[in-house]
């Protein structure tokens, strides 16, 4: 599987390359009052408004520090940018290790420098996991 | 010209100008109901029933045709007067129009006639108070004209393809037999000519684009059926033209070093796709009336049904929405004439007993309040039983809460399901349906007297008149229609009432709270000097808001915030700036049910106005909004200038026969003396004569431009595009370039 590679934090995430519409660095993220911690804000891309994710708030795994990087996704048809603190790279995910525990996740992978765990979108923006204001 | 060949696309014609002429006839036959004898009326459906079975014929479609024949020889007894229009007159026709629309949606889908056949046959014969005995072939042939158009009997086997007959022949006949529309009316017009009503009437339902008259596949007039999906299109690509000009801004700005505002064509081009947006949006509004055909049928036929008399109003159907929302609409608004015919206008006798008139009234009621359209739709029945509803909740609410309740899931006032209105949607669905929309619904009711349902909607959930404000150091779009006026605020205002931070404001005592608070920026509550406080309006009641700066006034172009976000109280959506940013669009209702639950903040922050050194230049700013003057108001005052205001032309000159100015900044629609008079007036005094005029409008296209230069303005400014600076540049150079003073 094709994939791109998100570093948040200490770990490593990896999304499918074909549910990736692009990486923005560095995006101007406008805050949004009155939403769930999960929801950083919106950003313009190219004049669509996408919502903004902290991706270790979904994962309930703490923060994300800032949005260095905001890798563009689709689920169920709704864009959505998920906040990462390095510059995500792309890699093939062909060294299955183990099972993820993390509910969002789908399965461990080995990659240069470490493991990383692959996300199942779906899950991962349902919202329940994004949050109520 | 023959049919073979090009069955499709006639067929798709036929089709659609069927769906109008059906719905024209059934709306005509209702009107003839309440109306009684109305020979022009009767001549319009024949009219309609002539022309149906010619296309249908054309087409092939020879059952519709012949059935359609048959509503014809129906009509025909109306016209002569061998038959009267009674109610159940009307059921045939209607149940004839409900058959015949089925038929040809089947038809189109290649299925013979099925049962619709019989049922209208049927219906058409028990209006005539005959048996069902099918008329034989020959004979419908003859009567439906000399048209030599073969027709098949209804008993003819299904799907059997017609022969092709020739296009032109039946066009050219029947072309005389349109006399009534006088060559002068639209082909939109001439079908609603009847005089104006005192009291608010039905008008038939051809409001759409459709030619009522012509063959299919020649719509008369300037009006063409354009599919929605196109339109849609239209919206989306005007939308993306209007981002790439937005990227190409800040390419210029890159790789020239050019501020592309500066640069002419840049800034036509971007007042030009500006307008296009605004045609656009414009192309996807509708008329009220175009759903008024179904909810009247609604009234008309549970009326009918439950011995009642009912008599439908109907008013302000011109009133225009986005074709979205209006559709969103149709259903909610079917279920409360539903409900107001069947659970709110009572029996005859128990009128008669309360001393009411046996005919009780549903009526409909459309509005344009600013950028929402108000619907109203009321009875005159025995109104929502209070006692009831508190007994049925199961608590002691109070008759405001009592009338909420209603809207809540599970909760009927009426013991049995009555069959008519007991089905589809209830009250609580009404309100969600009304919620997505952005709107909301209302219900008043007098015991006796009636009931009313008020649904508020936006416009358009596409573009919003918004009022921008500065907020803890972030801009914000506030909707312009539940911003009540914005006043300056100085510390000194804000005063403390019952323990909390007020502001009075026209004899009135607001509370009053920091937007950055309510909104949890950082910062909120630190910055000094609050100058501007935003009276905000809500159902819920007024609010002001502390405001760091009044920014400008424009429409935004409000995008939703996605599938993936819950719905968030206090943002309504968000909108893309011209320059790559995002501006968020408040929720007014949210912002003052959270101010209201908020901690109080002081708002005793200290601060002074700079105060100019020398005589300011003294500008009078002429505009019949209130809060679009206020808003002038702040941004030149804060730049330095001496700011008198007007409501309208009228008062302008008497303050500029009081007190000269040194410009004059008006708008151009302003009741009495609009924009346009008041500049040729100060042209035409001589002791004003060299007075500018900055002319502010929202409207932006060309004619009123040049209207307003020949009036003698020396410049114009639209609104759409309004900001404080574009505002303080143009004054500035009609000043003379010069600072303030």
């Amino acid at each position: 599987v094709q994939a791109l590679l998100l570093p948040v934090g200490a770990d490593r995430y990896a999304l499918e390359l074909t549910a990736v519409r692009e990486v923005v660095r560095a995006p101007a993220v406008v805050p949004l009052p009155g939403a769930p911690p999960a929801v950083l804000g919106l950003m313009n891309l190219r004049g669509e408004v996408v919502p903004v994710l902290d991706t270790a708030a979904l994962l309930g795994s703490g923060r994300t520090g800032g949005v260095a990087f905001a890798a563009v996704v689709e689920a169920g048809g709704e864009p959505a940018a998920l906040a990462g603190d390095g510059e995500p790279a792309t890699v093939a995910l062909d060294r299955p290790a183990g099972a993820a525990e993390r509910a969002a996740g789908t399965g461990r992978f080995a990659v240069a420098g470490g493991v990383a765990t692959l996300l199942d979108l779906g899950a991962l923006l349902a919202p329940e996991r994004i949050g109520a204001p | 010209v023959t049919v073979t060949g090009h069955e499709d696309e006639f067929r798709r014609l036929f089709e659609q100008e069927a769906g109008t002429r059906l719905s024209a006839l059934a709306e005509r036959a209702m009107e003839l109901e309440a109306s009684r004898e109305d020979p022009a009326l009767v001549a319009e459906m024949f009219r309609d029933a002539h022309t149906l079975k010619g296309g249908a014929a054309v087409v092939g479609f020879g059952e519709v045709a012949s059935v359609v024949h048959e509503l014809e020889q129906l009509l025909e007894e109306l016209r002569s007067g061998a038959r009267r229009p009674d109610g159940a007159l009307v059921d045939g026709v209607l149940a004839a129009v409900d058959a015949v629309r089925e038929m040809v949606e089947r038809a189109m889908r290649g299925l013979g006639a099925g049962a619709a056949a019989g049922a209208a046959l049927a219906a058409i014969a028990a209006a005539r108070g005959e048996r069902a005995a099918p008329e034989r072939p020959a004979e419908a042939a003859r009567a439906a004209g000399d048209d030599p158009v073969p027709l098949r009997t209804p008993s003819a086997p299904e799907g059997s393809p017609a022969p092709p007959v020739a296009l032109d022949e039946p066009v050219q006949r029947r072309a005389p037999v349109e006399p009534q529309a006088p060559p002068s009316s639209r082909p939109d017009e001439a079908a609603g000519s009847e005089p104006p009503a005192a009291t608010p009437r039905a008008r038939p339902l051809t409001a759409v684009p459709a030619a009522p008259a012509g063959p299919p596949g020649r719509p008369a007039g300037d009006a063409i059926p354009v599919p929605v999906a196109r339109l849609d299109e239209l919206v989306r690509l005007v939308g993306e033209s209007a981002a790439a000009l937005l990227r190409i801004g800040g390419l210029l700005g890159e790789r020239i070093g050019d501020d592309p505002g500066a640069l002419d064509e840049y800034r036509e081009l971007a007042r030009v796709l500006q307008e296009l947006q605004e045609r656009t949006m414009r192309a996807r509004m509708v008329s009220v009336a175009t759903i008024a055909g179904p909810l009247r049928r609604a009234v008309r036929d549970i009326a009918r049904a439950s011995g009642k008399q009912v008599r439908w109003e109907l008013a302000g159907e011109d009133t225009e929405l986005d074709r979205h929302v209006l559709e969103q609409l149709r259903e909610p608004l079917v279920a409360l004439v539903r409900n107001a015919t069947d659970h709110g206008i009572e029996p005859p006798a128990e009128r008669a007993a309360r001393g009411k008139p046996a005919e009780g009234v549903v009526r409909l009621h459309a509005r344009q309040i600013g950028a929402e359209v108000v619907i109203a739709v009321g009875d005159d029945g025995r109104g929502i039983d209070v006692e009831r509803v508190r007994a049925r909740a199961g608590g002691r609410l109070s008759e405001a809460e009592a009338l909420e309740a209603i809207f809540e899931a599970g909760l009927t006032t009426v013991d049995e399901v009555s069959g008519v209105s007991g089905r589809g949607v209830g009250l609580d669905a009404v309100r969600t349906a009304v919620g997505r929309l952005r709107g909301r619904v209302e219900v008043s009711s007098r015991p006796g007297l009636g009931t009313e349902f008020r649904i508020s909607v936006p416009l358009t959930l596409a573009v919003l008149p918004c009022l921008l404000v500065a907020a803890g150091g972030r801009r914000y779009a506030l909707p312009m229609h539940s911003t009540a006026a914005a006043v300056a605020a100085p510390p000194a205002a804000v005063v403390s009432v019952e323990g909390r931070p007020a502001l009075v404001a026209d004899g009135d005592t607001l509370r009053f709270t920091d937007l950055a608070a309510v909104l949890g920026a950082p910062g909120a509550g630190a910055s000094p000097g609050r100058r501007t406080a935003v009276i905000v309006a809500t159902p819920s009641g007024r609010h002001a808001f502390g405001v760091e700066e009044l920014v400008g006034q424009r429409d935004v172009v409000v995008k939703d915030l996605g599938r993936l976000l819950p719905r968030l109280p206090l943002v309504a959506g968000a909108g893309v700036e011209p320059d790559g940013g995002i501006m968020l669009v408040l929720d007014p209702d949210g912002l003052v049910a959270a101010a209201r639950v908020a901690p109080d903040t002081a708002g005793a922050a200290a601060g002074a106005a700079p105060v100019p050194e020398r005589a300011p230049a003294r500008i009078l700013v002429v505009d019949d909004t209130l809060t679009i003057r206020e808003l002038q108001r702040s941004i030149l005052r804060r730049a330095g200038y001496e700011v008198a205001t007007a409501p309208d032309g009228d008062a302008a000159l008497r303050a500029l026969a009081e007190r000269p100015a040194d410009l004059v900044v008006t708008d151009v629609e302003m009741p009495g003396m609009d924009g346009f008079a008041l500049t040729r007036v100060i042209r035409e005094t001589a002791a004003l004569s060299s007075t500018p005029v900055l002319i502010l409008t929202s409207r932006a296209g060309d004619e009123d431009r040049r209207r307003g230069l020949e009036a003698g303005a020396d410049a114009y400014l639209a609104k759409s595009g309004f900001d404080q600076d574009a505002l303080l540049a143009a004054v500035r150079r009609l000043l003379g370039d010069g600072e303030p003073g």
